[in-house]
């Protein structure tokens, strides 16, 4: 069955340029990387989102041949690379530390790679300049790492890393180190990079909203096993369990029991929904979640009282403590936030029927 | 961090009396004495250079003989030395603090102790020649292994092994591990990593164990009187013998320092051409 | 399978090279302690039976006795005196700048470097010029000088990394300036100085060239085992070596843990 399914997806698709097949990896008894299947497609920017521990940074690790597979095999452009040392693949990696080699400047640290593979020195220079002026690092040439500020380095490891014209670039949490307006700044950098330069880009992230900014595609991975694999916009507005409803972005989670096509919540409230039987859970975004004076005529309807009203710029973050007891959150437009948002007002609350997601309960 | 304050210069005084009073002095004082005369058995202040001719003249020979025998002695312990403290550093996983945790211990343990272990091994009735001849290697005991030249440098080799692997694993640690992956995914092959990465890294730890090794073989003089036979004379026995036999400082002092300058420069050329060919392109 | 992965051949040559210089470090310091009690004289195999016989022959020593006595002075007072200079230079070394730090360690720590004959002779040649007479109290100084300076590294590398957090909010709690440093900061770099103590110890006990030159007449153990090694084979000899290999690696042993020395 796996055969058959391969085959539809390669006659469908173009030659995956990264093609992961049953790959994993144990640690002792832990398994990091439960076996997984996963194709990375020329041109992608890939995030590889989950909170820490979940074996991001081990796929990552294991696609740029930094530790061996315990099972599968790995396909880089066709040919197979599971066992071959990260010297011998056509990927490059911008380390979570940067890893600069503290001991050379700013051009050795981005020429080595040029150097080893045994390029005359008039095309390493040519290749250097052309990449510091790409990074922003006129001026730095011949500074040391330490003389650097994090996101010099960050330039630096990234210079070098695409200096080698890699198939893959891989990237290792690397903005996670820079402050939060530097942070903004690389996104937008490394986006515009994408942009200019093609090329495919793999990156590891436990923060949402950077796979967000970058990621045109975000696979999803909690407890070494891929959960959701799909376009950001599909990520957040469809996500397949509870666990991805909660992680990616701020989301007002429901239990519930669907019988014979009705929802019931345990809070009482109860919708029609077309489905199998059993337990589920109901995701709404704060965005969709509806807020007025009187019943608004929703799929579902709530009361409950205004707790707490945050001003957030664009639009007002409010806590409803409803009558059964939960705590849920709507966002109103500042500008028109449709109702009397005083702490202590009574609100009801729903959602319209294309505001939410019923996914099957863990 | 603050500039040097009074309290703390005052703290900093009595190892600085010390090291005044009981090295710079005296070591200042033998420098001045290598110029002087001996008459009589008496000390005469001057200022000659007939001390430093007659070194020249007499222990040239005995002088480059210690050289090259110090070189041999110096880089063989910091060859091992680093094969050591890389193995404890990146190979020997969670065998290494013990391993780490042996070589300080061998720090101590007795200087002359050691000597005279090597020198009971190394017999023609001792430990060695007894395996080999029970493990029928050899027929009859090999009897130029002890008082020769091999067994000065096997004992000093011994001796000076924990002084280069403590320093060189120092430098050793500060080296991240991270760096040396972002190598290899460049495309180095380990090889190619220790030598672009590891080794000019490693560079303080290395020269300063190889500046220990080779100073304190090329004065050692209890070595080679034990272990080394008579014809294995150091220039630290002459060194020895111009003082307690011929009472005469100047001399031994001219020798000293004779000695002492050639290993700094011999010590700042390796280094300069060490430095060189480490060097990042 | 196209390539071998870098696994066999490495890790053999690794494994072969430790145990072999494990070996080679070790076996000379095991087996003067496993002769010591053997009933061979000559310290070859056959060892014979076993026997505390060397060791009865090394109490019933005189001399043993004196040079224990002498090594007992200078190795404590040495002990003592390098600590207390030692820990007052790293306390300051700690307050300066790295660099100047770092170039004040270096000079301090030529006495090291130099070869102990050169010093030596040095030391006996100033101490004769000056009229002093040669014995155990012109040995104290003369180890002072190469012993303090690991009490200064050991010391320092502790203080750069301590967090003065601690004393400013001891001070905060209103605890004047000495009763801070008495009540913070020795208890919590207390191991750390009885180690350097211990190792201060230790290189003092071993030191024979140094002591050879300046004590005159006296004797410490280092210069009873030479005496020792130059007369008719002794076997007590390895009772005695047994005992400093004790005491010099156990003192440090205790010190490499209390200071969690690594390198």
């Amino acid at each position: 069955m796996q055969g058959s399914l391969d085959r539809a997806t390669t006659a469908q698709d173009r030659q995956p340029l990264v093609r992961l097949r049953g790959i994993s990896k144990r640690f002792g008894d832990v398994w990091a990387v439960h076996p997984l299947d996963l194709d990375i497609h020329e041109g992608e920017f890939l995030a590889l989102l989950g909170p820490s521990g979940c074996g991001k940074t081990t796929l990552l690790r294991l696609i740029g041949g930094f530790i061996e597979p315990s099972g599968g095999h790995i396909d880089i452009a066709g040919r197979d690379v599971t066992r071959l040392g990260p010297e011998r693949r056509k990927t490059n990696m911008v380390f979570q530390s940067y890893a600069l080699f503290p001991h050379m400047t700013v051009r050795q640290n981005i020429g080595y790679g040029l150097r080893i593979a045994g390029k005359p020195q008039p095309e390493i220079d040519a290749k250097v300049n052309q990449l510091i002026d790409l990074v922003h690092l006129g001026g730095l040439a011949d500074r040391l790492p330490k003389n650097l500020s994090g996101g010099q380095q960050q330039r630096v490891a990234l210079a070098r890393a695409l200096a080698m014209e890699p198939a893959v670039l891989l990237l290792d949490e690397s903005l996670a180190a820079l402050d939060l307006q530097l942070r903004k700044a690389m996104q937008d950098e490394l986006r515009a990079l994408h942009r200019a330069l093609g090329g495919t880009f793999v990156f590891v992230t436990h923060d949402q909203g950077e796979a967000m900014a970058l990621a045109n595609r975000i696979v999803v991975l909690q407890d070494g096993r891929i959960v959701q694999d799909g376009s950001p916009h599909d990520i957040y507005t469809a996500p397949t369990t509870e666990f991805v409803a909660g992680f990616i972005g701020e989301a007002n989670i429901f239990e519930g029991e669907r019988r014979s096509g009705t929802v019931v919540l345990a809070n009482g409230a109860k919708f029609a929904d077309t489905g199998g039987d059993g337990r589920v859970v109901v995701v709404v975004r704060p965005d969709s979640m509806t807020l007025a004076a009187a019943p608004s005529g929703g799929e579902a309807s709530m009361t409950g009282r205004i707790e707490d009203v945050t001003f957030l710029g664009t639009h007002f973050r409010v806590a409803i403590r409803l009558d059964s007891g939960e705590s849920v959150f709507s966002h109103r437009d500042a500008a028109a936030p449709g109702t009397d948002l005083a702490v202590g007002t009574r609100v009801h609350v729903g959602w319209q029927k294309d505001g939410r997601r019923v996914v099957e309960a863990a | 961090m603050s500039a040097i304050d009074r309290r703390s210069s005052v703290l900093f005084a009595p190892a600085l009396v010390v090291f005044a009073v009981f090295f710079l002095i005296p070591v200042g004082f033998f420098f001045i004495v290598s110029f002087w005369q001996l008459k009589f058995y008496e000390l005469v202040p001057a200022f000659s250079f007939e001390n430093y001719v007659e070194v020249y003249r007499e222990y040239l020979h005995a002088g480059s003989f210690t050289f090259s025998i110090a070189l041999i002695i110096a880089t063989l312990t910091t060859v091992i030395g680093f094969l050591l403290a890389y193995l404890i550093r990146f190979r020997a996983g969670r065998y290494g603090p013990i391993l780490l945790f042996l070589v300080m211990i061998t720090l101590f343990g007795g200087y002359l102790v050691k000597i005279y272990a090597w020198k009971t091994i190394l017999g023609t009735q001792g430990i060695l020649n007894a395996g080999l001849m029970a493990l029928g290697i050899i027929d009859e005991p090999i009897a130029w292994i002890l008082y020769s030249p091999h067994a000065v440098v096997l004992t000093l080799v011994h001796f000076l092994l924990p002084f280069a692997v403590l320093p060189i694993y120092g430098a050793l640690r500060g080296i991240a591990d991270d760096p040396l992956e972002a190598a290899r995914d460049l495309g180095a092959r380990p090889f190619r990593v220790l030598i672009d990465i590891v080794l000019p890294q490693a560079m303080p730890g290395i020269t300063a164990g190889f500046a220990l090794a080779f100073l304190i073989s090329a004065g050692d003089y209890v070595t080679p009187r034990l272990v080394g036979g008579t014809s294995t004379f150091m220039v630290g026995n002459f060194i020895e013998s111009q003082f307690v036999n011929r009472l005469n400082a100047p001399v031994g002092s001219a020798l000293s320092f004779s000695v002492l300058a050639a290993c700094l420069v011999t010590l700042a050329g390796a280094t300069f051409l060490a430095r060189r060919l480490l060097r990042p392109r | 399978m196209r390539i071998v992965p870098h696994t066999l051949w490495p890790r053999t040559f690794w494994t072969t090279f430790g145990l072999l210089s494990v070996v080679f470090m070790m076996s000379p310091l095991v087996l003067v302690v496993f002769f010591s009690f053997g009933t061979n004289p000559q310290a070859t195999l056959p060892v014979g039976g076993l026997t505390l016989e060397w060791y009865r022959v090394l109490l019933d020593n005189p001399d043993f006795w004196r040079a224990l006595n002498n090594s007992l002075i200078v190795t404590l007072s040495v002990g003592a005196l390098s600590t207390v200079t030692g820990t007052a230079a790293a306390m300051a070394l700690a307050r300066w700048p790295m660099g100047t730090a770092s170039a004040a360690m270096t000079v301090l720590t030529m006495p090291v470097m130099l070869p102990p004959l050169v010093l030596a002779l040095a030391l006996a040649t100033a101490f004769s010029a000056a009229g002093l007479h040669l014995s155990v109290l012109t040995v104290i100084p003369s180890h002072l000088v190469f012993t303090q300076p690991f009490v200064i590294l050991i010391v320092y590398a502790q203080m750069v990394n301590f967090d003065h957090a601690v004393v400013e909010s001891a001070r905060d709690l209103g605890a004047s300036r000495p009763r801070a440093f008495f009540t913070v900061v020795v208890p919590i770099i207390r191991p750390t100085i009885i180690g350097a103590a211990l190792i201060a110890m230790a290189i003092s006990l071993d030191d024979f060239v140094i002591t050879f030159f300046t004590i005159g007449g006296g004797m410490t153990l280092p210069t009873l085992i030479w005496g020792m090694l130059r007369t008719a084979i002794d076997p007590s000899i390895n009772a005695l070596g047994t005992l400093i290999i004790v005491a010099t690696i156990g003192s440090s042993a205790i010190a490499l843990h209390l200071t969690r020395y690594r390198g």
